[in-house]
């Protein structure tokens, strides 16, 4: 005889569901990616890419109030002029540390996690999230001299592609038509 | 065969320790932003108090938490299907379950709750006997996310795990048999069994006995009849004595182990699977069994027979567990007279022994089960493995003067290639009822 214990998948009634270890590795990647892409110096990647690893294995431990400080420290009190998609983006990791760091607290080492509990954890960091970054767009425009023309050229080029492809349709399509 | 538990409990809400330092830090955030002049500083804050004010809205009250659990064993098959139903507390969105089944193998699963979930599984236990099967711990968080409950036990069940039953054929008999009826030959006269001799009729006999072969040869007189005479047929009387004063497991641990760790066979898995296969044995055969447990005077059922005796036998082998402290015998519990005793023990101290030599001496026939598994002892310090020889070796010196009296010794091991039902027909080969 060997001792065992076996859970049926899937679950009568509850659905889909992925294993644990695959939402830390997620949890991993997210946190450690969000810090490398932000901190351009070894010293604070460094930091932060140790921090994010021991969050997740040291579940017990709250270290992601490092990782938040690191952000904010170095991307929104450090530059003096960041360019708009940094500040979006540190913004969004500096939530996206808390809200994960508030699962880590009773998520097991491993198991099965149902995707809807996952999902309710998205929908409430989308529901903060959203209203948030427009904020941040609207106090960026305001608070960096640049901001302006940095939100601006982004639009200013989508519109020139726009007219470019229109000016093409409008003398290529008639010539084509000619010939035929 | 079903098996309901229901447990219901109050559970104990506290803050999320994520929360208090996200509150904290966007504190911070805030303070830095208007005392050093950084405006961007105070957006990291933004998202950090909306959600902190969030969990604290949507903070949980609700206390009472319901787990039914049923287990559902099927006729033939060791594992046991479990489905356990939970009731959350209001408010709750997540449930993390830890099930914890005997020896140490465990699940987690994290489910959200719409108040009421089915959670099904299966369970191989690796241990018969009384045991706890299933422990289902619980922790709930809110919806939020800022308060959960402190991870807590939840229901356990307990349950009797029927041994393995082998199918043994050649089965060793005691030198006498007893009773009037049986599927064995006796050494008395009477009917229905091997043919005795041929003798004159005498008032009792039957007259379908009469041979008229042998009459109409030998008659001298008119009125002289010759019948055939038999054997009566007799059962065997058997009587298991097992030594449940300790359990052995397989893998033997450091004294420094902290978590002692239940893999592999223990010497009652192997004491259960021989006390149960040799009972369905004898009883399938028409014999009588009766059972003893050394670790206490209460459980004795004497001998009978029949299926209704065997569903008596079985229930009280599969209980047969070690509680308290091993005592010893003052004088050998009584047994059937004329009887095969089979004392099932891992003969680790005398006590085993001693009474198989004194029922050998007082005429019956004994047969010794040795349940001991052998022993890995893997990880153990050279002063550890210098002890466990010891005990061995005296075990060994223990067989050895028991053998020395005439009890015959059979391994019980399912952890050894050598199978226990061939080791006990070549015990019974020899053996003949006189």
């Amino acid at each position: 005889m060997s001792g065992s214990l076996a859970l049926p998948a899937p679950y009568p009634g509850i659905g889909p569901y992925l294993p644990i270890g695959v939402v830390r590795v997620g949890i991993t990647v997210i946190l450690a990616g969000s810090s490398l892409i932000l901190l351009p110096d070894y010293l604070p990647a460094t930091l932060a890419f140790c921090t994010a690893m021991l969050m997740v294995v040291l579940r017990r431990v709250q270290l992601g109030w490092v990782l938040m400080v690191l952000l904010a420290v170095t991307v929104l009190a450090y530059e003096t002029h960041p360019a708009i998609p940094r500040v979006v983006l540190a913004v969004a990791a500096i939530h996206a540390t808390h809200e994960l760091g508030a699962m880590l607290v009773w998520l097991p080492a491993r198991g099965r996690i149902q995707l809807v509990v996952l999902a309710r954890v998205l929908r409430r960091y989308l529901l903060v999230e959203l209203p948030v970054q427009a904020i941040v767009v609207v106090t960026c425009v305001f608070a960096i001299p640049t901001a302006g023309a940095q939100l601006a050229s982004p639009l200013f080029g989508l519109a020139g592609a726009i007219a470019l492809l229109v000016l093409v349709v409008l003398i290529v399509v008639p010539r084509l038509r000619n010939r035929g | 065969m079903t098996n309901t538990t229901r447990f219901s409990s109050k559970v104990t809400w506290v803050a999320n320790p994520a929360i208090r330092i996200s509150a904290v830090i966007a504190v911070i955030f805030a303070g830095g932003s208007l005392a050093f002049s950084r405006p961007l500083l105070a957006l990291g804050a933004v998202p950090l108090i909306i959600a902190c004010a969030m969990a604290w809205l949507r903070r949980n009250r609700a206390t009472d938490v319901a787990i039914d659990t049923e287990l559902l064993v099927e006729s033939g098959n060791h594992d046991i299907r479990f489905a356990s139903e939970l009731t959350a507390p209001d408010g709750s969105a997540t449930a993390v379950l830890h099930l914890v089944a005997k020896s140490q193998a465990s699940a987690w699963v994290v489910i959200g709750t719409a108040r009421t979930h089915l959670l099904a599984g299966t369970l191989s236990p690796e241990h018969s006997g009384p045991q706890e099967l299933l422990r289902i711990d619980h922790q709930f968080v809110d919806e939020g996310g800022g308060a959960l409950t402190l991870p807590a036990e939840g229901p356990r069940l307990n349950r009797v795990v029927s041994p393995p039953i082998a199918r043994l054929r050649g089965l060793p008999l005691p030198p006498r048999m007893a009773g009037l009826t049986g599927g064995h030959g006796s050494v008395r006269a009477g009917e229905g069994g091997e043919f005795r001799d041929i003798g004159l009729f005498r008032p009792g006999d039957r007259l379908r006995r009469i041979d008229w072969k042998v009459t109409a040869r030998r008659a001298q007189t008119v009125g002289e009849l010759y019948v055939r005479h038999t054997f009566a047929t007799a059962d065997a009387t058997i009587q298991l004595v097992v030594d449940s004063r300790d359990s052995v497991i397989q893998l033997v641990v450091p004294r420094r182990t902290r978590h002692k760790e239940q893999r592999g066979v223990s010497s009652a898995d192997n004491a259960r699977a021989a006390a149960s296969s040799l009972a369905s044995a004898y009883i399938r055969q028409g014999d009588r069994v009766g059972f003893q447990d050394l670790a206490g005077s209460s459980r004795v059922i004497p001998a009978g027979g029949g299926t209704g005796h065997l569903n008596r036998l079985l229930p009280a082998i599969a209980r047969a567990t070690p509680i308290g402290a091993a005592w010893r015998h003052v004088r050998a519990p009584i047994v059937p007279s004329r009887s095969l005793i089979y004392v099932i023990s891992t003969f680790l101290d005398d006590e085993a022994g001693r009474l198989a030599t004194l029922w050998r001496s007082s005429g019956h026939r004994v047969i010794a089960i040795d349940t001991l598994p052998r022993q890995i002892v893997t990880g153990l310090s050279p002063e550890e493995r210098a002890a466990v020889g010891f005990l061995l070796l005296e075990r060994e010196q223990t067989l050895a003067a028991m053998t020395g009296t005439g009890v015959e010794l059979v391994g019980w091991d399912s952890s050894v290639t050598v199978s226990p039902e061939i080791a006990l027909e070549l015990v019974a080969r020899p053996s003949r009822p006189r």
